[in-house]
């Protein structure tokens, strides 16, 4: 079977809903306005379920009814809330989510294992009071919690002018790009049957236009089917969801009053007399049902009687005002869903890659051309050139915030991690999240989810005190993890803190020495010790646990943050807390870059760090031979010179320059020979051999077609400001 | 794909493989000439592997402009697929009752 692409985004559209429905039942928890998020919950299955009918997936419909049912009763105000069912409805979500995750392998080896956690969540949801599947449709309706006013049913059937057919009737004019938007009327018209029964159906050729105007691909036809069923009106009206906007729907209920079949009549496209037939035929209406409302007809065309269908509807005491308020509401609500669906476009990951690609290859090419324009002497070619050039970086820029998400969903995710594993532990622990709509390139978001776990089941499992210890210390029982997020200077900040006990140097120190990564004679500030716990080999759990301490410690942590030009860094005050900071490149493939030259090779230091630039006064340097360190503007300024760095030969010109970069509050100067100006960089990653490299970051194709490396600034301002590194250099 | 062949004043058609949105276009090409066939018009659907209702729509476009100049349409095979849509949507009638010849039962279940 091909894969459908309508399936694939009911497959997306369903885990987002999932997310929603994981996100408002931790919310229940917290008690934070439970109607709200109990509907949010149940609008999330409904969803889920009523478009897995339309693709067949029965699996998933018979499952998440029960779900929705319980929902409903709870909703409804049958029944209160407690941790348990929470509990259960988180394992039901977890399970819907296996089965999508099935449907999207088309795995079916592990259907029987599923089936049988289905099975046993279904009983759960039983013995708290859902209905299932099993229980028949008429339960549906039933618990369905919609307004089902039986007394006004009787009204109605004591009522004249009604039609006596206790059934709905159905009619629907497919719109024309149906088949294209992979809606096959079959399908619904199937999933019709799952609600109730059809009695009858007409489909109708009436519009299919002469052979040679008609477009196989367009859909013509159209549908009248008399069903029968004890759904509400507004399950039967959500099967048609998808096609709302496009198509014609008509829902009339049982014992419409004929002033509706009239209308009825009147709205569809083909003539009256055709429609009336089909409703006798159908079943619908009776013959002499169908003279009367004719009629009708006649006798209002001669009284120009012409009133919205909602004053008759009302009047007729079809519904009440009240139920009629609440679909106009839908509707609107719907409409404004509908709207804010159409602002965001979903694309293929692959295909914004490539553009990103091709954008990186223009960016060299354009830095080509601009360097033969400006070698040919040609001004107006010049001028053209960088009128290019421009452009070409606002497209860079704005390519590369397509790629750009809010790490919001990232931190949500979290909500439940911290819920599992604090109960886990027995702990009381809440999350507080801040700067959630810092944004951030959408792959450094896909790699940065796996170490943030770590950080923060690090922070619940070793962080976080017991509640007794808590009190104890004059702390509030609940622990509180913090994620925050912030721009700083061309990097995001992720910060994962605790107010847990902090971290102990002491044992950190003695744990090191032990284990041979430093040796007892070494002198280190608090810093450094508590950036110990990033080396391979260092674990302080004296205790296992099944979280953390799994062998996939911290330095994995910082590995895989370092492998995205990352930093990862710790801060903590005893009996106060523990503050991760991770440090993100905003993007991975293209930076504003300062293009240096030393002798004849060129290198890219990354824009955003560059602070300023100077020239390095000659007389000063000779006096502090030895001594790396100028006075800026009365502040000390370690620098390196990328000659010595790099071992290029040759003398320094008699005029150095210094750049001034600034990384995570620390400044360092690079000495260089020339500064060759602003360029946009496309990075090309250096391979694998060339990984143990520090210093560098990359490597880029300058304009000329020369390779030119890019300077890791946050690995030189470490090594400029670490002692080793002097000793070195002064040995050289 | 469809299949014509004409002879002794009939022109049979075997439609095999889909009946699509993917194949409707296509499909539609060769169908429409059925719609004008001079000739008596069957069309074999047993060989038909899936069918939505684009491919329905088709078949329902020749029997209806072939009924309405008064010319024959006759189904004389169907798969499953076919036989299962066909019900859903209520048209094992409509392709059946004929007013010229009447197709007795046994015709729909293929040669």
């Amino acid at each position: 079977m091909a894969f459908d692409p309508a399936l694939e985004t009911y497959i997306a559209e369903s885990r987002e809903l999932l997310e929603e429905m994981e996100h408002g039942l931790l919310n229940l928890e917290q008690e934070e306005d439970k109607i709200e998020s109990l509907n949010a919950i149940f609008r999330a299955a409904h969803t889920v379920k009523g478009s897995a009918g339309m693709f067949g997936l029965d699996q998933i419909v018979a499952f998440t009814h029960g779900v929705e049912s319980l929902l409903d009763q709870l909703r409804e105000g049958q029944m209160d809330v407690d941790g348990d069912m929470i509990e259960v409805l988180l394992e039901c979500r977890d399970h819907i989510v296996d089965l999508i995750d099935q449907v999207e392998s088309e795995d079916t080896m592990e259907s029987d294992a599923l089936d049988k956690h289905g099975a046993l969540l279904t009983e759960k949801l039983k013995l708290l009071g859902a209905t299932t599947q099993q229980d028949g449709v008429k339960a549906e309706s039933v618990q369905g919690g919609y307004p089902q006013p039986s007394e006004s049913v009787i009204e109605r059937m004591q009522s004249s002018d009604q039609a006596e057919t206790d059934n709905w009737h159905i009619s629907l004019r497919f719109g024309v790009n149906s088949f294209r938007d992979g809606m096959d009327p079959l399908s619904f018209v199937r999933y019709l049957t799952q609600l109730g029964q059809i009695i009858s159906i007409h489909t109708l050729s009436d519009a299919i236009p002469e052979v040679e105007e008609m477009d196989a691909e367009s859909c013509y036809l159209g549908f009248e089917i008399n069903f029968r069923s004890d759904a509400d009106k507004e399950a039967i009206d959500n099967v048609f969801e998808f096609i709302r906007d496009d198509s014609l729907i008509r829902i009339l209920p049982p014992y419409s009053v004929l002033e509706d079949y009239l209308k009825h009549i009147q709205d569809l496209p083909e003539e009256d007399l055709r429609i009336g037939e089909i409703l006798v035929l159908s079943g619908s209406l009776t013959q002499s049902e169908l003279d009367k409302a004719l009629k009708l007809q006649s006798d209002m065309k001669e009284k120009h009687i012409d009133r919205p269908l909602g004053d008759i509807v009302v009047e007729n005491s079809m519904t009440s005002r009240a139920v009629l308020d609440a679909a106009v509401d839908k509707q609107t609500q719907i409409r404004d869903k509908k709207s804010g669906e159409n602002k965001s476009v979903r694309v293929d990951a692959d295909k914004l890659d490539h553009l990103i690609n091709l954008i990186g290859e223009l960016v060299i090419a354009g830095a080509g051309s601009s360097l033969n324009a400006l070698e040919s002497g040609d001004s107006t070619l010049v001028e053209s050139i960088s009128t290019l050039t421009r452009l070409v970086e606002e497209v860079r820029d704005s390519a590369l915030r397509l790629r750009m998400v809010q790490i919001g969903t990232t931190f949500n995710r979290f909500q439940r991690v911290v819920r599992d594993v604090s109960k886990e532990l027995n702990k009381e622990i809440e999350l507080e999240i801040s700067g959630a709509e810092t944004e951030l390139d959408k792959t450094v978001i896909e790699k940065i989810g796996d170490p943030l776990m770590h950080l923060v089941r690090n922070a619940i499992d070793h962080g976080i005190e017991s509640a007794e210890n808590r009190i104890q210390c004059g702390k509030p029982p609940v622990g509180r993890v913090l994620l925050n997020a912030y721009h700083d200077s061309g990097s995001i900040v992720i910060e994962v803190s605790d107010d847990g006990a902090g971290l102990d140097s002491q044992r950190i120190l003695s744990k090191a020495i032990e284990k041979g990564l430093i040796s007892s004679d070494q002198a280190l500030d608090e810093h450094e010790i508590y950036n110990l716990i990033f080396e391979p080999g260092f674990s302080t759990t004296d205790q296992v646990t099944n979280l953390s301490g799994r062998g996939v410690g911290m330095d994995v942590v910082k590995k895989n943050i370092t492998a995205l030009r990352g930093q990862v860094d710790v801060e903590s005050k005893p009996g106060k807390g523990t503050v991760f900071s991770v440090r993100m490149p905003l993007t991975l493939a293209i930076i504003d870059g300062f293009q240096v030259g030393v002798d004849k090779s060129s290198f890219v230091v990354p824009l955003e760090m560059v602070i300023e630039c100077i020239e390095l006064n000659l007389p000063a340097t000779a006096d502090s031979s030895g001594r790396d360190y100028i006075d800026l503007r009365g502040e000390v300024l370690p620098f390196i010179r990328l000659r010595d760095l790099f071992e290029i030969e040759g003398r320094s010109p008699r005029r150095e320059n210094i750049v001034v970069v600034q990384y995570a509050g620390q400044k360092a100067g690079l000495v260089v020979d020339s500064l060759m100006g602003e360029f946009q960089t496309v990075i090309k990653p250096l391979g694998k051999i060339f990984s143990h490299i520090r210093c560098v970051g990359g490597s880029t194709i300058l304009g000329n077609g020369e390779v030119a490396l890019i300077l890791d600034v946050p690995g030189l301002v470490e090594q400029v400001s670490s002692n080793e590194f002097h000793k070195e250099i002064t040995v050289v | 794909m469809l299949k014509v062949k004409k002879s002794e004043g009939l022109c049979h058609a075997v439609v095999e493989g889909e009946m699509t949105i993917y194949t409707a276009a296509e499909l539609k090409q060769v169908m429409s000439e059925l719609v004008d066939e001079a000739l008596e018009v069957e069309i074999d659907l047993s060989r038909v592997s899936e069918i939505d209702t684009s491919g329905v729509q088709l078949l329902m476009m020749i029997k209806k402009y072939r009924k309405k100049s008064e010319k024959e349409l006759r189904i004389t095979g169907q798969s499953l697929q076919v036989k299962e849509a066909l019900s859903i949507l209520g048209l094992d009638v409509y392709f059946n009752d004929s007013e010229l010849i009447p197709v007795g039962t046994g015709d729909n279940h293929g040669v």
